[in-house]
């Protein structure tokens, strides 16, 4: 008589189906808690900009408010919220890698709309607080498809920010379709990835080396 | 047993591999498989990482399962014990023979056995050194014919009821046969009785330690584990015992295959009878102390285990084979298969890696701006589900070896948790290279070498 031990495997089968559920389970709470760490530094950002936004308010509307002190604490927050938004960007790609269970589309989308923002609010000061020491630099990259000269091209204005002082590197992902991005894609006629905008006026097309967009600008050395 | 042996010129068997449409078929299968890569990733590892996932955690419940559940088969105490003769195949083993000799002559065993020394036509004078052992039966094959052969000419001399195949490196203690025999009556089928084989050569050097913590785990508990449900499907070459007349009726080995003692298990679970395992003693054998031994002895057991798996594939899943054909044999075919596939898989990542770091740094030189930061190590330090799987695989194979090494009432010391490591984290990669290198050199046919 052939052996066949059924009650083995059926054991088995639904040990497996336990086992296998709360693999999924600690993997569903490391994902959760991961994102929810990654959406709190974003509000973070968010909370930022708020602050940003309040102290342009108060130096419009507020009856002789010293300017000059106004525009530090802009410089100020601005330059924070810069160096929140990096250190974010590399967090938010190794959070994703690693991630199974949690949709990120939201939370990078919310991190690129701050990065937006932040654009916004460098132009802004450096309208108001006459600041020519501050340059905006948009990298528009695409991030939803294979673009190699991309990542180099963020290694390199990397680079340019650790040199110049006064480079304010301002990530935006060109193929997201969110309505304010393709708004600036159409107002700076930018087709192609990657393409910096330094200022408002300076256009760079494909992948640029550190010296030719650290000449492109008034560079203020570290 | 990797110097036993000559070079293996003869052809063996067709297998399904070697035909030209099985072939194309693998090639397309493979090209499909990294083009479906290259286009979804992340769905082709989660695929492969379930279902790699599942057949480990179902098999792993079952070892344990049957391990806690299913008694073991008590051999009974023998009155008679049946007539036996030991046969030693050798080839060149000048530097282990005469120690194989005196330890199968000093085995115990209350009737006198006959020790047949096969001296496959060696050319170092091996078999002069055994001369002087006393009880000893040399007969010498005009011609090298390789190791199923000369042990079939063996086969062929023997009248006895039982027929011990060993090694000339394999060195069995006093207690074997006396241990190992009574295991033909626990059951009613019984046709071949395998043992614990140990490494012999294990302080050597890391190879040889990690071989032997590899030896543990394998020989140990899970070949007692398969043996209660009739699992086993090889009768391992450095020594398995049969009954003469089973191997009469079942043909003996199969000259033409290279990895004779899986063949011979397979026929003999193929036709009806019982492999049990014997535990109760351990039997020493020397291992390959050269990575390139190492790997040519496993490029033979891995082609042999392809091809054999083929031969026999219609015991997959067959209701006439029970445990063997519902769990033993799926498995290992299954395990197999996910070795590919999760070799293709990462050879592809580090491949695509390698290769985008290479374009990344061209590009960068091209702007003259050099910045090379290789992405491979960017999520190294993440936990994910790889992470999670890897870390219960490793309480499930130190549970498995805590097992064997307390079968083989041995104690692990400070000098394995080096090989340890090893044999968790750098074996399981090589182990998928040699796959895959068995199934490439099988599927262009190319020569076999002992």
């Amino acid at each position: 008589m052939v052996k066949f031990s059924k009650g083995v495997y059926m054991k088995a089968a639904f040990g497996t189906v336990l086992v296998l559920f709360l693999i999924i389970a600690a993997i569903w709470v490391i994902d959760t808690n991961r994102q929810r760490d990654v959406d709190s530094r974003i509000a973070e950002l968010s909370a930022q900009g708020e602050s940003t936004r309040l102290f342009f308010l108060y130096g419009q509307y507020v009856q002789n408010a010293d300017q000059q002190k106004v525009c530090n604490y802009i410089d100020f927050a601005t330059r924070q919220q810069m160096d929140k938004g990096y250190y974010l960007v590399t967090q938010l790609k190794d959070f994703e890698a690693a991630n199974l269970l949690s949709d990120y589309q939201t939370t990078r989308q919310n991190y690129y709309l701050s990065n937006v923002e932040l654009w916004i609010y460098t132009l802004q000061q450096q309208r108001r607080c006459n600041s020519s020491n501050v340059v905006p630099i948009v990298f528009f990259t695409n991030v939803n498809s294979a673009c190699p000269q991309c990542s180099v091209q963020g290694d390199i204005l990397d680079q340019v920010r650790a040199t110049c002082n006064n480079a304010r590197i301002i990530t935006v992902a060109s193929d997201t379709g969110l309505d304010i991005v393709d708004l600036m894609k159409a107002q700076y006629n930018v087709t192609t990835a990657p393409t910096i905008l330094i200022g408002e006026d300076k256009k760079l097309e494909g992948l640029q080396g550190k010296d030719k967009i650290i000449s492109s600008f008034n560079c203020q050395k570290k | 047993m990797g110097t036993v042996q000559n070079p293996y010129s003869k052809k063996q068997e067709k297998g399904v591999l070697s035909s030209p449409h099985v072939k194309l078929g693998i090639i397309a299968l493979v090209f499909i498989f990294l083009m479906w890569l290259f286009y979804n990733y992340s769905f082709a590892v989660y695929a492969a990482l379930i279902g790699m996932s599942v057949v480990s955690i179902f098999s792993g419940l079952v070892y344990i399962i049957i391990h806690k559940e299913m008694p073991e088969a008590k051999p009974p105490k023998l009155e008679k014990y049946p007539t036996l003769a030991v046969l030693v195949p050798s080839f060149n083993s000048g530097k282990t023979l005469k120690r194989a000799v005196e330890s199968i002559r000093a085995m115990k065993y209350p009737i006198p056995f006959r020790v047949i020394v096969m001296d496959d036509a060696s050319t170092d004078g091996s078999i002069e050194q055994i001369r002087s052992v006393k009880g000893i039966e040399v007969v010498t094959l005009g011609k090298n014919a390789g190791k199923a052969a000369a042990l079939n000419k063996g086969i062929a001399l023997c009248d006895t009821d039982l027929v011990a195949c060993i090694d000339s490196d394999t060195y069995p203690p006093e207690n074997t046969l006396m241990e190992a025999v009574p295991y033909f009556y626990a059951k009613p089928r019984v046709g071949a009785v395998t043992l614990y084989i140990v490494v012999a050569n294990k302080a050597k050097n890391l190879l040889t330690r990690v071989q032997e913590i590899e030896y543990y785990s394998s020989f140990g508990f899970v070949s007692k584990v398969m043996a209660k449900i009739n699992g086993l499907m090889v009768t391992p070459g450095p020594m398995s015992i049969y009954r003469r007349d089973m191997l009469a009726k079942i043909g003996g080995y199969d000259e033409k295959n290279i990895t004779e003692d899986m063949e011979m298990g397979l026929r003999v679970q193929s036709n009806g009878y019982e492999i049990e395992c014997c535990t109760d003693v351990l039997v020493p054998t020397e291992v390959p102390e050269t990575f390139q031994a190492l790997y040519r002895q496993r490029i033979r057991w891995f082609r042999g285990t392809i091809f054999n798996l083929q031969k026999y594939g219609h015991m997959m899943l067959n209701p006439r084979f029970g445990d063997f054909g519902f769990f033993s044999y799926p498995a290992v075919v299954l395990y197999v298969c996910f070795t590919w596939v999760i070799f293709a898989i990462l050879f592809f990542r580090l491949a695509t890696t390698a290769l985008s770091s290479l374009f990344e740094l061209y590009l960068s030189a091209s702007v003259n701006s050099i910045s090379f930061a290789p992405r491979f190590y960017e999520s190294i330090y993440m936990i994910n589900s790889t992470m999670i799987l890897f870390a219960l695989s490793l309480v499930v194979w130190a549970y498995f070896l805590h097992c064997s090494v307390k079968i083989a009432k041995v104690k692990l010391g400070f000098e394995h948790v080096l090989p340890s490591l090893f044999v968790l984290i750098v074996y399981p990669a090589m182990i998928s290279w040699f796959y895959v290198t068995s199934l490439i050199k099988e599927a262009t046919e190319s020569e076999l070498k002992w």
